[in-house]
């Protein structure tokens, strides 16, 4: 505990990266409060309003607030981000330790599969995935969801043929445990350490990627206050406005930041063998 | 003794295993089109079709045939190139992508090019410089490479070069009024092969700023890469001796540091390249830029899917292709890899 405590809180990189997931956090959870007025009410008689003392990050095109609206797309980003990277960290965890713990026909089987979807790059693969859904943000989180897992499985997969090579896990196959208790108990214990690893920094590229689907117009819909929809919005109105793209872009870049900072920091902790390097 | 196996066997391999992934990219395509969706008719006539329209469709799509039947007609379709045609336009979406695809070449390699060179030589002066000024410098760049979202990037950009200081412009490919002869569809050769300075200049200019925004993220991904790798080298035995040697500091850099330190850049490229062409309907929907991603968005927003599936089907077989390379370059710098 100690360690970790001096590991996260005196790195500035690391602590950095913490307090822009605590912020990002708080605010998503406390949206409702926190924004001082209602994100989707238009008021025509304020659009495009600069930043000011009663608007403080200024108004869009319709006249709504665009600190309320940043605010609660923070809400909107936790939940895809943790939406997202839940669901593919659970189906490739499974599939990888099927993969990799059973080895022959089930791990050819399974691994072509995610071949696959891996001969696509993962952006491409989801467009067209969302396209068939058709636009919407729950469907680009199901679509980033199946063109995502594969990555963990592949990860996964490599971890447990590592693993389960070990003496102690051979030592109770001889004892005549069943595989599933092997695995449960013993395996994935050993693995996740990758998968947490992993996860921490594809939180922050799952918010990219979904607002990039937002952003040519596949996920949000519109008034949704999803960042990468208000970035879209704000590109007819570049030349007098700019505040209408700075803002939700810079919150979908410090979002990114943090994860990538708390990811690396995370990695540094659980594996110290890849410290140093980089 | 052993005899070597040559690049072609090598090249012929690798083509080979080429095939599987093309036939599992041919039956995803298929699962996206055919059945993810729960009307592909549907979706391709648009809401206001008729219902002899949609029977008519059902019937050549042989929607009504088993699922292995059709998927036997959509692959003999690919074969001939046939990708369907757009609903906006009525034209083939084979021939829509290669009028758009020689733009988006152009943006890529350009990415590519700049993200490689400047990727190797900011990581290598960022390892030999190990914790200075430089160093420090090059790391919160990179951090910030790999955050951004690289359509708020470009966005800002366009506000700071083309709205506010008016150095750059603002999108397309060339300034209006200036004709170039289409020999290839490439602007930069072509105006080369024209002679066309002019052109040639314009194409540039406007080169600059959605290469830049394309590369930031992948730049920032090699240096950090080739900073790590080169750190690796440079504390090999053969370093050491080379130095001892007294061989002069730029041939130690260049001949025994960069050429062992290169390999994992070159690994990475490849998935960079599918990166790079996601990155590119972005970029090129931000600037304006004519080519296949541009195509795709307009398509997404006419709900216009055969053009989408086109591009995906090409891009998943450009991603092959580069993987391809960068095997066959790997072998280059690598000759172990041969024997394998």
């Amino acid at each position: 505990m100690k360690r970790a405590v001096r590991h996260f809180v005196f790195n500035p990189l690391s602590l950095l990266g913490i307090l822009f997931l605590v912020i990002l956090v708080f605010t998503g959870v406390l949206a409702p409060v926190l924004a001082p007025y209602d994100p989707v009410e238009i008021s025509p008689d304020r659009r495009l309003t600069p930043p000011n003392s009663a608007n403080w990050l200024g108004t869009d095109e319709v006249g709504r607030d665009i600190l309320s609206r940043v605010i609660h797309g923070a809400r909107i980003s936790l939940q895809i981000g943790v939406t997202i990277v839940f669901f593919a960290a659970v189906i490739g965890l499974i599939i990888g330790l099927i993969s990799g713990y059973f080895g022959g026909v089930w791990d050819q089987t399974l691994m072509r599969f995610t071949d696959v979807f891996m001969s696509f790059p993962t952006l491409i693969l989801a467009i067209a995935m969302t396209a068939a859904l058709g636009p919407s943000l729950f469907n680009a989180v199901l679509a980033m969801i199946i063109v995502w897992w594969p990555i963990y499985a592949r990860l996964i997969r490599g971890e447990v043929l590592a693993v389960k090579e070990r003496e102690y896990i051979r030592a109770i196959k001889a004892l005549g445990a069943r595989p599933f208790k092997i695995i449960f108990f013993h395996v994935l214990p050993n693995t996740i350490d990758v998968v947490v690893i992993r996860a921490s920094i594809d939180f922050g590229n799952a918010v990219m990627f979904c607002a990039a689907l937002s952003f040519i117009g596949l996920g949000a819909q519109p008034p949704q206050p999803e960042w990468g929809a208000m970035v879209t919005t704000g590109r007819d109105y570049l030349r007098d406005a700019w505040w209408l793209v700075t803002f939700p872009g810079m919150a979908i870049f410090l979002t990114v930041m943090g994860f990538n900072l708390f990811g690396d920091s995370l990695r540094d902790f659980l594996d110290p063998k890849l410290r140093g390097e980089r | 003794m052993v005899r070597k196996p040559s690049v072609h066997a090598f090249l012929l391999k690798r083509i080979l295993l080429l095939i599987p992934s093309l036939i599992g990219v041919t039956v995803m395509v298929f699962v996206i089109s055919h059945v993810v969706p729960a009307d592909p008719v549907g979706i391709a006539l648009g809401p206001e079709a008729t219902q002899e329209q949609i029977n008519a469709m059902r019937e050549a799509w042989g929607l009504n045939k088993p699922l292995y039947v059709q998927y036997g007609i959509f692959l003999k379709n690919l074969v001939q190139g046939d990708l369907g045609y757009s609903l906006v336009s009525k034209r083939a979406v084979t021939e829509e992508l290669s009028y758009y695809f020689p733009a988006t070449f152009e943006l890529t390699t350009a990415s590519m090019i700049l993200s490689i060179i400047l990727g190797i030589f900011i990581g290598i002066v960022s390892a030999v410089y190990r914790n200075r000024l430089f160093d420090h410098l090059t790391r919160t760049y990179c951090l910030f490479g790999i955050s951004m979202p690289v359509f708020w990037l470009g966005l800002l950009l366009l506000l700071l070069f083309y709205v506010k200081l008016g150095w750059l412009p603002g999108g397309g490919r060339i300034a209006d009024g200036i004709q170039v002869e289409r020999l290839s569809g490439f602007l930069i050769l072509d105006s080369l092969l024209t002679g066309n300075w002019e052109a040639l200049g314009s194409a540039l200019l406007h080169l600059v700023l959605p290469a830049f925004c394309l590369s930031s993220s992948f730049l920032a991904t090699i240096s950090r890469i080739a900073r790590s790798s080169v750190l690796q080298v440079i504390r090999e035995d053969y370093v050491r001796t080379a130095r001892a040697k007294g061989v002069p500091e730029f041939l130690v850099m260049g001949k025994h540091v960069l050429r062992n330190s290169l390999l994992p850049v070159i690994t990475i490229s490849g998935i960079l390249y599918g990166q790079l062409l996601g990155g590119a309907v972005l970029t090129e929907t931000i600037f304006s830029w004519p080519g296949m991603g541009r195509y795709v968005v307009r398509s997404i927003l006419h709900l216009d899917f055969q053009p989408i599936l086109g591009f995906t089907v090409l891009v998943a077989v450009l991603y092959a292709l580069a993987n391809l390379a960068v095997d066959l370059l790997y072998s280059v710098v690598n000759p172990q890899v041969r024997l394998e």
